[in-house]
């Protein structure tokens, strides 16, 4: 289970963006996180991914301080790569830095190889790749990285109906055994399993 | 680790030479400054050798071997506030924060990578020295320079990751580093001996300045193939000072990004 026990976190000293933030969260399942704009959506999902520290409170993942390596981390699009690479350098790059050789044999390699957008993309530089080729090379990055928490922030950003579908097949894919949050503007086609709405400083179940 | 290396360096061949032509042009400048130096060092001293405490040498040698040394420490300084400038400019902090690497590693074998990439133009630089130059060195002592070299190198690479910590904590210091690797050359004995300078002063650079041990010993070793009575112990405590500093390198750096955790902002690079 994931526990978020008293977190609170600010940018500013005026203006608190989480205050005792106390949520418990299942070891499996989709759950869609859902806010306004500015509400703290990507905050509240880079402090699960450990990419920013709480001024105070504590994370656990069954009964474990959560770390690093449980959790895989897909950026908003706005995150960019080394432009000068293939699409498939920047995921075997990834897949090095994630210590993961036996990516190509994985369920999800496969599902994405079923998008002609994807395999288009591996052969491109990343700087010639289109928002939605980019896109899916970077959540094929974070793929490489196994572990049992994945946190994917607005992941169907500029993507067409056909490639969204793939992109949600990859995420049943792991719904059994792991736990998958993502936020989306996008997600009224998506079969979740719960949803959280930020809202105020808080988070709560829907 | 050595796979991912090998892996990096073509990377950072392609990001390198991107533009065919930026190697061919390195090696351009490379070859116009040793003329400059050449044609300066036969108008100002025709006849005589120069001398230094290297023993009796050639002004455009005693250049020579100063600027090589010099570039491969600047480049041990200034790859990684560059690979770090380029992860956080192309916006891929964050996701390579989140990979099972750490920070450390990541930029280490980045920049090992460059450095390799460095070594290699050094040594395209030194076949130009010997083939247009005629300057040549007896192939033991070259060994022996080559060897000195290297046991030098991490102490600058952790000197490098420290000034890429900086980065991330200050967002600024390209201007920084490149005064200080400037600042270097001039009290390092590059271009002219450190005896010219008061002698309080220079007897201090003599003991406090590595750089400075290093080119001279550099020159000494080449042209002579004699070591100073001071190289064994300078050489230990280089090695003890490589090992410290690879630790308050990993430190400093794991201490920043813990910063940037902290603070939950993007870093803009303004320089």
């Amino acid at each position: 289970m994931l526990k978020i026990k008293n977190v609170s976190f600010s940018y500013s000293e005026e203006k608190p963006l989480f205050r005792d933030l106390t949520l418990s969260l299942t070891t499996n399942g989709l759950i869609h996180l859902e806010g306004e704009n500015g509400s703290g959506k990507t905050t509240f999902l880079k402090i699960l991914a450990n990419l920013i520290i709480p001024k105070e409170g504590s994370l656990t993942w069954n009964d474990r301080s959560l770390s690093n390596s449980e959790v895989t981390y897909l950026s908003s699009i706005n995150e960019s790569s080394y432009p000068f690479l293939k699409g498939l350098e920047t995921i075997e790059l990834f897949s090095r830095l994630n210590f993961n050789n036996n990516y190509k044999k994985t369920p999800w390699w496969s599902t994405l190889k079923k998008s002609t957008l994807f395999c288009e993309a591996l052969e491109k530089r990343y700087s010639d790749c289109s928002t939605g080729m980019r896109q899916l090379i970077n959540f094929a990055r974070a793929l490489t990285k196994e572990s049992e928490i994945i946190i994917l922030d607005e992941p169907f950003l500029g993507l067409d109906k056909d490639n969204q579908k793939i992109f949600e097949e990859v995420i049943n894919l792991y719904k059994e055994d792991k736990l998958t949050i993502f936020t989306s503007h996008r997600s009224h086609n998506v079969n979740y399993d719960s949803s959280l709405k930020v809202f105020k400083g808080n988070i709560s179940h829907v | 680790m050595f796979k991912t290396l090998i892996f990096y360096l073509l990377l950072e061949k392609r990001n390198i030479y991107i533009n065919k032509y930026i190697f061919p042009l390195r090696v351009l400048s490379s070859l116009l400054n040793m003329i400059f130096y050449y044609y300066a060092a036969k108008a100002f001293l025709p006849n005589k050798d120069f001398f230094t405490e290297a023993g009796n040498t050639n002004l455009f040698e005693y250049v020579m071997v100063g600027e090589l040394t010099l570039s491969l420490v600047s480049d041990s300084l200034l790859i990684f506030s560059h690979h770090i400038k380029k992860i956080l400019n192309f916006n891929i902090f964050d996701s390579l924060l989140n990979t099972k690497s750490s920070m450390y590693r990541i930029l280490l074998q980045n920049g090992i990578s460059s450095l390799i990439l460095s070594i290699l133009l050094i040594i395209t630089e030194m076949s130009m020295l010997y083939w247009i130059f005629g300057l040549t060195f007896p192939l033991l002592n070259l060994f022996g320079a080559i060897i000195t070299n290297l046991i030098f190198i991490p102490l600058f690479i952790s000197l490098g990751i420290v000034s890429a910590s900086l980065f991330i904590i200050f967002k600024r210091g390209t201007s920084l580093m490149g005064t200080f690797v400037t600042l270097l050359s001039l009290v390092s004995g590059v271009y002219f001996p450190i005896e010219t300078f008061p002698k309080i002063f220079s007897k201090l650079l003599v003991n406090i300045n590595p750089f400075q041990f290093l080119i001279s010993e550099t020159r000494l070793i080449l042209s002579e193939g004699l070591y100073s009575p001071r190289y064994l112990t300078y050489i230990v405590v280089v090695l003890l000072l490589n090992i410290i500093m690879s630790f308050a390198a990993r430190s400093i750096l794991s201490f920043s990004v813990r910063v940037y955790k902290r603070r939950g902002t993007k870093i803009w690079l303004t320089s």
